[in-house]
């Protein structure tokens, strides 16, 4: 018995050595995230939201995490498993990630939003405006994705298509990047990242050119007439090979992701922005070309490539363009996958007001678009975000 | 704040235990630190839910005094025992059996029970309710004598290792340790390998096996004409909940135990490898310990007078088993459970099942497949459910047995099944006395060893906490 209490007290004085160490190295380096999201509180926030923070903070967020994770992904390549978090992510057979689901997809609740774009669009088209819907690709791609048959996949692809049903119902207007990726000349597997849930900015460039199409042969609006935005040739691409681990990438960790080529793409011609947006109740300008106003090189740094397009998702953002104030204004609601869209359009606008309703429910859109006389709306959203929290506007 | 959060690992614990030595020279100030610690512990999840607890504290402090002074005039007891006996159940009735009660008869005559159903249970409600019970109870027949300092009595109806689940306390074993225990360094250390054990039975066994269940268990929910469920599906749901219900209630109890332990306390065993039973009556001498002593003590002893009849005893077996069901949920399906315990315990005692003739394998059998049965009932949301599980756990509906979701859920978890049946049997501490039992080189490999490997698995702990609740974009929102 005198070998097992030994044995308990190594490991007690092992605990409590390195729980002390952790524990107070972990709070120092966590402070300031503790102290950013407290700021960021609407004022007169209850005790439940400072403790709801606080448990957030603390569970989400510690100490050597990514290392953490790296170890958590390559015991899960140790056992050759095809899911990661308890199916939260599940591995196909090329190597692309998707999310898990064992549940039947439903789509009744999508008639409501189609009917709240249609209210959208009937205010704006009284006031000479026409709106879009676009509708970006699933991760699971019915003709080339390929998992094993027993693994619960995730296929939202019933959810675009009942989306775009109801909204041909309510006689809106939609382009399907689905057709116009199948209809291009990209192969399948440069749709999308393998470690990401976005398409690649290749075919986020290709549902670009196709939107300027439906412009010009659909509203008479031509903003590319000369085909000269339109071609890749007046775009430098620099490309970041094996070294982008997206949104699934991070989480599962890159020893069971993997890594992805991630290309760059940018204008070769001049351009001229000044870019507000709000972060965290913060409001930023950035005034430059392309690369310095619309690239946030920050996330180019730290690996969140996507994200450099415009900041990624934040509440609300407006670009000027200094070079021509003929163009149309434009308004996007929309999630992450509009943004290297909207920075191909930005030459060609005037002006474009960017909101993700997801990211404040406080902002009224009604209001806002009350506001301003847009020239052209488009509502833009991957499948897995036509949700409430997405389309709380005109909801009577 | 469950114990498997990283809150609680990181800052609770080590700031609770690191004061608490701190103050080593006062229990008086050691408890009250505790109360304060629990507290904080029980407002975590929802901070108006202290009130509950401070009414709760307060009233029953009260209560117990009354019935004290009552006696000390020889005056009786009785009614103030009866009444707050009443006062007690009716706030866990209000709490925790009013709200699935209203949307039963608010969906029949199709009325807004909103109101009603919108109430939450304060956090271990049934637990403070059962611990108060036992305090009144043994005051009043005065089996132990009455603490009369409040820290302590709060103290022994919040401390926070007990709150969230764990062996149910009766008031006359832990009276005298709140306010006379000594802590000792041995204690401190077989506190910690504990805890960090139920740690890991519910981190890395339990919550996994409950995500299998979970899904199951709600595929089945939805079978029909949106999903077929396989039978071979459903029994591995099945494998899986019975193993995290053990997992889970076992670890929760390890957990209490060694946070106990840590800070003087020592409570009685609740669990001893259930699943190896030999009976229905020899598991439930192993399972949940104190929750059937607790039972006996409180509700069929006083029910049971000399010379009952037979009948009169088989009663009252029934109906502290349906009191047993209905103290884990509302719904018709726990009260069938705990209908079915008593009836399998009265057959047991009524074949004398103990003395048949039946091999050891076919006994276990016995004993999983109408555990395995209980725990269907346990499990199902209502009878609806219950049937459609079944009808998928025996292929009557039409749904086939093979099912290619099973074999992949074996495939990509097949160490946590085979851990968590492993860990449901005393391998591990037999391995441990072979190991020990002669002092040789063994004994000090193990000595080695045994840290090492509870590191690894803390390590382990962490790692996976981290994974569920890790957030890469923290600071932004990239979606």
């Amino acid at each position: 018995m005198n070998f097992t209490r030994r044995a308990q007290s190594f490991f007690a004085i092992l605990f409590i050595v390195m729980s002390a160490i952790f524990s107070i190295l972990n709070f120092i380096t966590r402070l300031p995230l503790f102290q950013s999201k407290l700021r960021q509180l609407p004022e007169g926030s209850g005790l439940n939201n400072v403790v709801g923070m606080v448990d957030y903070v603390a569970n989400s967020s510690i100490l050597g995490e990514e290392k953490l994770i790296y170890t958590h992904s390559q015991l899960e390549v140790l056992f050759r498993k095809k899911e990661s978090g308890g199916f939260e992510i599940i591995k196909g057979n090329n190597g692309e990630l998707g999310y898990g689901n064992f549940y039947p997809i439903l789509t009744g609740h999508t008639e409501e939003y189609a009917l709240r774009v249609s209210r959208f669009r009937d205010y704006e088209s009284s006031r000479g405006c026409p709106l879009i819907f676009i509708n970006a690709i699933d991760l699971y791609d019915r003709e080339n994705s390929s998992y094993a048959a027993d693994l619960p996949i995730n296929d939202q692809n019933a959810i675009s298509d009942a989306m775009l049903f109801y909204l041909q119902s309510y006689d809106v207007d939609y382009l399907d990047s689905r057709k116009v990726l199948k209809d291009s000349a990209l192969q399948p597997e440069a749709y999308r990242y393998n470690t990401d849930i976005h398409w690649t900015v290749e075919a986020s460039f290709q549902v670009f050119a196709a939107l300027i199409e439906k412009l010009s042969l659909g509203y008479d609006l031509e903003l590319d007439p000369d085909y000269f935005y339109r071609n890749p040739d007046n775009y430098s691409k620099t490309a970041y090979l094996q070294s982008y681990a997206g949104i699934l990438g991070q989480r599962s960790g890159t020893p069971f992701s993997g890594w992805d080529d991630f290309l760059f793409i940018e204008p070769d011609f001049q351009t001229r922005f000044t870019f507000e947006y709000r972060k965290d109740n913060i409001d930023y300008t950035v005034t430059g070309d392309f690369n310095e106003a619309l690239i946030n090189h920050s996330y180019l740094d730290n690996g969140n490539l996507y994200a450099s397009y415009l900041s990624g998702q934040t509440p609300w953002k407006r670009i000027y363009n200094e070079l021509s104030q003929d163009g149309p204004r434009l308004l996007f609601v929309c999630d992450t996958f509009a943004m290297p869209l909207i920075s191909f359009l930005a030459p060609m606008a005037s002006e474009i007001h960017v909101i993700c309703p997801s990211a404040d429910r406080t902002l009224d859109l009604e209001e806002y678009v009350m506001a301003f006389d847009f020239d052209f709306v488009f509502v833009e959203y991957y499948p897995g975000n036509i949700t409430e929290d997405r389309f709380h506007f005109f909801t009577e | 704040m469950p114990y498997s959060s990283l809150l609680f690992i990181l800052y609770f614990l080590p700031i609770t235990a690191g004061v608490y030595y701190l103050l080593r020279f006062s229990q008086r100030f050691q408890n009250v630190w505790l109360l304060l610690a629990s507290f904080i512990f029980y407002a975590w999840s929802k901070p108006v839910h202290i009130i509950f607890l401070l009414v709760s504290i307060a009233a029953n402090y009260c209560l117990g005094l009354v019935i004290v002074r009552r006696q000390q005039k020889e005056v009786s007891a009785k009614p103030v025992l009866t009444a707050a006996c009443v006062f007690n159940l009716v706030l866990l009735f209000i709490y925790n059996y009013l709200s699935p009660l209203a949307a039963g008869i608010g969906s029949f005559f199709s009325l807004d029970t909103t109101a009603v159903t919108s109430i939450l249970a304060p956090l271990g409600i049934v637990l403070i309710t059962m611990h108060v019970i036992s305090y009144l109870v043994d005051i009043y027949r005065q089996d132990v004598k009455m603490d009369t300092n409040p820290v302590n009595f709060a103290l022994y109806i919040s401390f926070f290792p007990l709150l969230l689940g764990g062996p149910i306390l009766q008031y006359g074993d832990v009276v005298r340790q709140i306010g006379h225990r000594k802590t000792m360094w041995g204690d401190f250390s077989q506190g910690v390998c504990r805890f960090v054990v139920g740690l890991g039975k519910i981190v890395l066994i339990a919550d996994a096996m409950g995500l299998i269940a979970d899904h199951v268990f709600s595929l089945s929910a939805m079978s029909g004409s949106l999903t077929s469920v396989p039978a071979a599906l459903t029994w591995v749901g099945l494998i899986a909940f019975t193993l995290q219900i053990y997992h889970t209630l076992s670890g929760y109890t390890d957990i209490a135990l060694g946070l106990g332990r840590m800070f003087g306390f020592r409570y009685r065993e609740n669990f001893n490898y259930p699943y190896i039973a030999l009976s229905i009556t020899d598991f439930w001498s192993r399972w949940y310990t104190s929750l059937l002593s607790w039972f006996h003590n409180y509700v069929l002893d006083p029910l049971t007078v000399r010379n009952s009849s037979h009948d009169r005893l088989v009663r009252n077996m029934f109906l502290m088993w349906m009191l047993i069901g209905l103290m884990f949920g509302g719904g018709w399906t726990f009260l069938l459970w705990g209908i079915l315990n008593a009836a399998l315990l009265v057959f047991e005692r009524v074949t004398e099942f103990d003395d048949l003739s039946i091999s050891r394998i076919v006994r276990r059998i016995y004993v999983l497949v109408f555990m395995m049965l209980g725990w269907v009932l346990f499990r199902t949301a209502d009878l609806y459910q219950l049937s459609v599980f079944v009808g998928n756990f025996i292929g009557a509906n039409g749904n086939g047995f093979f099912s290619d979701t099973a074999f992949m859920i074996i495939r990509e978890y097949w160490i946590v099944f085979l851990a968590g049946i492993v860990f449901s049997t005393p391998a591990a501490p037999k391995l441990r006395m072979l190991l020990i039992s002669k002092n040789n080189g063994w004994t000090r490999i193990y000595t080695v060893i045994y840290p090492l490997l509870m590191g690894a698995m803390l390590l382990l702990i962490l790692i996976f906490l981290v994974r569920s609740g890790y957030d890469p974009f923290l600071n932004d929102n990239l979606l």
